[in-house]
């Protein structure tokens, strides 16, 4: 295991002690907001529409109803305090690099199915996949833009939209290869830093 | 580099190895692969990383053609060799199922 000197293991601290308050504070309001949503009249069909639930307000009322210990907004952020604390541990004894690059396949597969799902929602737009190619390193950007811009000349204009859902639900999994060898790098760097 | 061997992975690999001396440009082979574009285009930058690919954008006038530059992709002599090889043992049956197979024979 590799050991952080104190100061370093310090800072990795203070950074994910911040993240997880943020994140709490984050989903103490999210909680709220469901909460409000799932129980009043007219929030019901808004928390449908926005997929927190696939039932109808009155449905949620007969199943709180019928529960003996019906579940509260916040009840979740013990669950994700838990996760975070636990997060926090690993990421401090073992040094956030190290960490990443060891799941690094798992990520992958994460940010597949987050496109995947991100393609299902939207009606796909070309604007996307322009500021997809913002958020890329440089080096990255030119080679995807020269990709989606010659599949996109090429292919008929029936199977155009077809292309650009394709490119988008694969976009967070490029970002991820994308950043995946520069951050290597660095936490790399970090680590051989930090055992000198 | 060990690489994972999905199945759109060994779609990719396939048809790259199938014209080994000739570059495919991302649309054709998604047409060969039967891959959306976008999806063929992480696997090729995978393949890259591995080393098991070069890419070539195309050497042209887009003004002139009228149609931006495309990016070709080759199998390099390492990549062709350790592709053969990863599909192979991805073609071949885990000995877990083997085992499986001769025990289902030895009670029928």
């Amino acid at each position: 295991m590799t050991v952080l000197r104190p100061w370093r293991r310090i800072w990795a601290g203070v950074i994910f002690g911040a993240a997880g308050a943020a994140a709490l504070a984050a989903a103490w309001h999210l909680g709220r907001l469901a909460g409000k949503l799932g129980t009043s009249p007219a929030g019901g069909p808004a928390a449908c529409y926005l997929g927190m639930c696939r039932q109808t307000t009155r449905e949620i009322e007969q199943e709180l109803a019928a529960m003996r210990h019906p579940p509260r907004p916040g009840d979740g952020i013990a669950v994700l305090a838990f996760m975070i604390l636990m997060a926090g541990l690993l990421m401090i004894t073992n040094a956030a690099g190290q960490v990443l690059c060891g799941l690094g396949e798992h990520w992958e597969g994460v940010t597949a199915t987050i496109g995947r799902a991100h393609a299902q929602w939207q009606v796909p737009a070309t604007r996307d996949l322009w500021l997809l190619a913002a958020l890329m390193p440089a080096g990255q950007r030119e080679r995807w833009l020269a990709e989606i811009l010659s599949a996109l000349h090429e292919a008929g204009p029936g199977s155009r939209r077809q292309i650009i859902r394709g490119f988008r639900a694969n976009a967070p999994r490029v970002l991820f290869l994308a950043w995946g060898a520069p951050l290597r790098r660095a936490a790399r760097r970090w680590l051989r830093a930090s055992r000198r | 580099m060990a690489l994972r061997m999905t199945v759109q992975t060994q779609l990719v690999v396939q048809a790259l190895l199938r014209h080994p001396d000739r570059e495919l440009y991302g649309l054709e082979l998604a047409e060969e692969t039967g891959l959306l574009p976008g999806t063929a285009y992480p696997i090729l930058m995978r393949l890259e990383d591995a080393g098991w690919v070069i890419r070539r954008p195309e050497d042209i006038d887009p003004h002139e053609v009228k149609r931006p530059p495309r990016i070709y992709y080759r199998l390099t002599a390492h990549g062709a060799q350790q592709a053969s090889a990863a599909l192979a043992a991805a073609r071949r049956p885990k000995p877990a199922v083997l085992r499986r197979l001769a025990e289902q024979e030895g009670t029928a």
